[in-house]
């Protein structure tokens, strides 16, 4: 029972006479798992428990300390530097020193795989402190180091998941760290393929290659082997013997090339349950996994459900992105965000590019405004910061004036994100650039005026007789009051007043036609004007008056029909005169053709709520074509025989310029009526001049 | 010259008032008194009742064209001696204004000396009838 026997009875250890007490010393001493060995100071070994001889060799027990480094190799920590006689506790506690909590490294003996103890030491003397020798306690350590190692294995694992190291990568990692945990074992994890029926390689380090290819890209179902099965029945799978069990009928010869007996295979589940994966032991024996292989397993299968479904959202991630950054590369859109706290901002290349900016520039939000066009700056800013506070929201058609002074048209959108304060803390969103639709809106406009001048210049030469009349009537007073005064001079007869009348009626009569130049003037010119403040009724009796020579030699008759106090539109003059002119001159054509008497034209106005106010233009003629009044606002509708079809399209283009509205309709008593509807401004007539 | 022509009255119609005036004027210029119209109905309703020997008219009024005038101007014995002027040449109004019979036809503005000549040649024509 008691196997260290140099035990020197004449010592000082234990106290003299007392063989029960010392029987039962020995009996603590030989049972405890604590390896306890006590040297004189010689280094004789007086005590060598069997918990030393186990750690340390059977035959130490017969030896000195001084002989100890021949038989077991000692190492520090690291493993590989070997510890010295003189560094070994039990020596420095002979010299008087004590260790406490020391570790150390055993190999050789019965332990291939090495030993871990823990060691404290002490110097041991008598009363009169006199040196005897020395003791030393070891305990092993193994299990817990190993547990301590497993765990780090395990954190390096889940670093290299964080650090978004390559799968096949970690999952090797993985795979070598459970396999290091077990003698003869070997390991693989197979991953599920997108589509859900398929096993594709993860990780198999010590797997032939043979091997690793077959499984490869092999279905999934109740019969596929161990990881098929498990992974299609979401549940565990053990195979003791590969060789005779039905699910690896198809797999057979592989796993006897590979040298396997046993496979236990465990679906590896993301968090909600979807199969992922699957983790795999095999063994070289036949028979079933053991408590700490089931261990091993859920702590393999966990580790690599967090790693496969990172990498599946990292995947995703990068696919939306890619889809994301695609949509706005070849969308021309540019995403930005502002963070107005920190005064920065970033931009997506493509936005970088839109507003010339380099891809290095650190960008701020001044930097981004200072973008927007100087005529535009300070209404932009001020639209984002009250629709920011307004709606959260923010929409802004503006101009950019970039660096050598291109002009790009863009629309900005954008969401303001808020903390639970109501604090702003970004704003996010994107840029289009519209300036190729600028460009063809403005060239559109451009043609759509370019055909209005060209209607009035038609409509002119429509007007030829109201035109030679308007200017011949004052011609013809000026040349007449200037004959008169020439004969009133020769004749003697002039007095002072008479002059003074003619004079003053030549001055009246030239500024009459002056002002018909003026009206020509004003419906040839190209541009458009502005516009103003309308009373329509007047538009219409002055268009009338200027139209009234064409209607007398047409023996035709307009009536005006005008509402007293009718509000005022905004419109553009020369613009409404045009309207008015076209409905006017078409009325006219399609009474042609009645006799004189029934030549009638109304036009009407007509305020409707306050809201808008109507023109109507009523003619008595055959009407318009009945299915479908409409068409005539078509573009090259013509019923005449030299319209070109414009006019009424045109007609219709102004008074949609001016948020107005146009029917043509038949009407019942005969006779076609034209409408346009505008909206009134409700201003008091003194302030149109402000 | 100068000779008063008080029973050769010419009636001026015009709805131009400054036209108006400057005919009148014109015309005085050459000592011929007339009777001026700015309302072509006023015309006609004086010449219902009074003797027109000579007419100076436009053609392009509103109201009552001139052409109506020289309507009604047919039916009326003797026969008044009819002077248009218009402010623009007109074939139908020209065809209108020969079926009456001789009528001066004058585009506005006019030769003066031309005008007032067949303004004369129509008071002698009407003081001879």
């Amino acid at each position: 029972m008691f196997e260290a026997t140099n035990l020197d009875r004449e010592g000082s250890l234990p106290a003299q006479g007392c063989d029960e007490t010392n029987e039962i010393f020995y009996s603590i001493l030989s049972n405890m798992g604590d390896a306890v060995i006590v040297a004189d100071k010689k280094g004789k070994f007086l005590v060598f428990n069997r918990a030393a001889q186990r750690m340390f060799g059977a035959d130490m027990a017969q030896l000195t300390l001084t002989e100890w480094s021949d038989r077991r190799s000692l190492y520090l920590p690291d493993k590989v530097t070997p510890l010295s006689l003189d560094e070994l506790p039990l020596a420095s506690a002979l010299r008087g020193e004590k260790t406490n909590n020391a570790e150390i490294f055993v190999r050789g003996g019965d332990f291939s795989t090495g030993l871990w103890v823990r060691v404290n030491a002490r110097p041991l003397s008598n009363a009169d402190g006199k040196r005897l020798g020395a003791m030393m306690v070891c305990r092993d350590i193994s299990e817990i180091k190993e547990e301590e190692f497993f765990r780090a294995g395990q954190s390096r694992v889940l670093e290299m998941i964080a650090a978004d190291k390559p799968l096949g990568e970690v999952l090797t990692n993985l795979v070598l760290l459970m396999e290091g945990q077990a003698e003869g074992l070997r390991c693989s994890i197979l991953l599920l393929s997108r589509d859900g029926k398929h096993v594709r390689h993860g990780a198999a380090p010590n797997l032939p290659e043979i091997y690793v290819r077959a499984v490869d890209g092999a279905p999934i179902g109740p019969l596929n082997g161990s990881c098929g099965t498990a992974m299609f029945t979401r549940r565990p799978v053990v195979v003791t013997d590969v060789m005779t069990d039905p699910l690896w009928a198809n797999y057979r010869d592989l796993a006897r090339i590979s040298g396997l007996s046993a496979c236990w295979s465990t679906p590896i589940l993301s968090p909600q349950g979807e199969v992922l994966g699957s983790f795999a032991m095999y063994r070289e024996e036949k028979r079933g996994p053991v408590a700490e292989e089931n261990r091993l397993t859920e702590i393999a299968t966990h580790i690599a459900g967090i790693a496969i479904e990172r990498q599946r959202q990292q995947e995703i991630l990068r696919e939306r992105e890619a889809r994301i950054s695609l949509a706005a590369e070849s969308a021309d859109v540019a995403f930005w965000i502002l963070y107005p706290e920190e005064n920065s901002a970033w931009m997506s290349e493509k936005g970088r590019l839109m507003y010339g900016f380099d891809s290095k520039l650190p960008l701020t939000c001044e930097l981004i405004l200072s973008r927007i066009h100087p005529d535009e700056r300070a209404r932009v800013k001020e639209t984002y910061d009250r629709s920011c506070a307004l709606h959260g929201t923010f929409e802004s058609e503006h101009r950019l004036l970039l660096p050598y002074g291109k002009i790009r048209w863009v629309i900005m959108r954008g969401r303001c994100l808020k903390d639970e304060h109501g604090n702003l803390l970004e704003t996010i969103g994107v840029t289009l650039d519209v300036s190729a639709q600028k460009q063809a809106d403005l060239q559109l406009q451009h043609q759509r005026e370019e055909m209005a001048h060209r209607n009035r210049v038609s409509l002119m030469g429509e007007m030829t007789a109201s035109f030679a009349h308007e200017l011949n009537q004052p011609l013809t007073a000026i040349a007449n009051n200037a004959s008169a005064a020439r004969r009133f001079l020769e004749r003697g007869k002039m007095d002072s007043e008479l002059l003074r009348q003619l004079l003053q009626d030549m001055v009246a009569d030239s500024q009459r036609a002056g002002e018909v130049i003026r009206g020509i003037r004003s419906l040839v010119r190209k541009e458009k004007g502005a516009r103003a403040l309308l009373d329509l009724n007047a538009v219409i009796s002055d268009t009338i008056r200027l139209l009234s020579s064409d209607v007398l030699m047409r023996e035709s008759v307009v009536t005006p029909d005008l509402e007293d106090n009718l509000p005022q539109v905004e419109a553009v003059p020369v613009q409404i005169q045009q309207v008015l002119l076209n409905l006017i001159m078409n009325s006219l054509d399609a009474v042609e053709a009645l006799p004189p008497n029934e030549r009638r034209i109304i036009v009407s106005t007509r305020s409707i709520d306050g809201q808008t106010v109507e023109v109507s233009v009523r003619d008595f003629g055959a009407g318009l074509p009945g299915d479908d009044p409409e068409k005539v606002f078509d573009h090259f509708f013509s019923t005449k025989q030299q319209g070109m079809g414009m006019g009424l399209a045109i007609v219709r283009s102004i008074v949609e310029s001016h948020d107005g509205t146009i029917t043509a309709e038949n009407v019942r008593d005969g006779g076609a009526r034209f409408f346009f509807r505008l909206p009134s401004i409700h201003t008091h007539p003194k302030t149109q001049a402000a | 010259m100068n000779t008063p022509r008080a029973s050769a009255e010419v009636c001026l119609v015009d709805d131009d008032a400054s036209v108006l005036r400057s005919m009148q004027y014109l015309l005085a210029s050459d000592g011929i008194e007339v009777r001026a119209f700015n309302k072509p109905a006023e015309f006609l309703e004086h010449a219902a009742s009074h003797r027109v020997p000579v007419v100076v008219t436009d053609i392009w009024m509103e109201g009552v064209t001139g052409l109506e005038i020289l309507a009604r101007m047919c039916a009326i014995t003797p026969r008044p001696r009819v002077i248009v002027i218009t402010a623009r040449d007109d074939l139908a109004a020209r065809v209108t204004a020969m079926q009456i019979g001789p009528v001066a036809f004058f585009i506005k503005p006019f030769d003066d000396e031309k005008f007032l000549g067949a303004v004369r040649q129509a008071m002698d024509a009407a003081r001879t009838v």
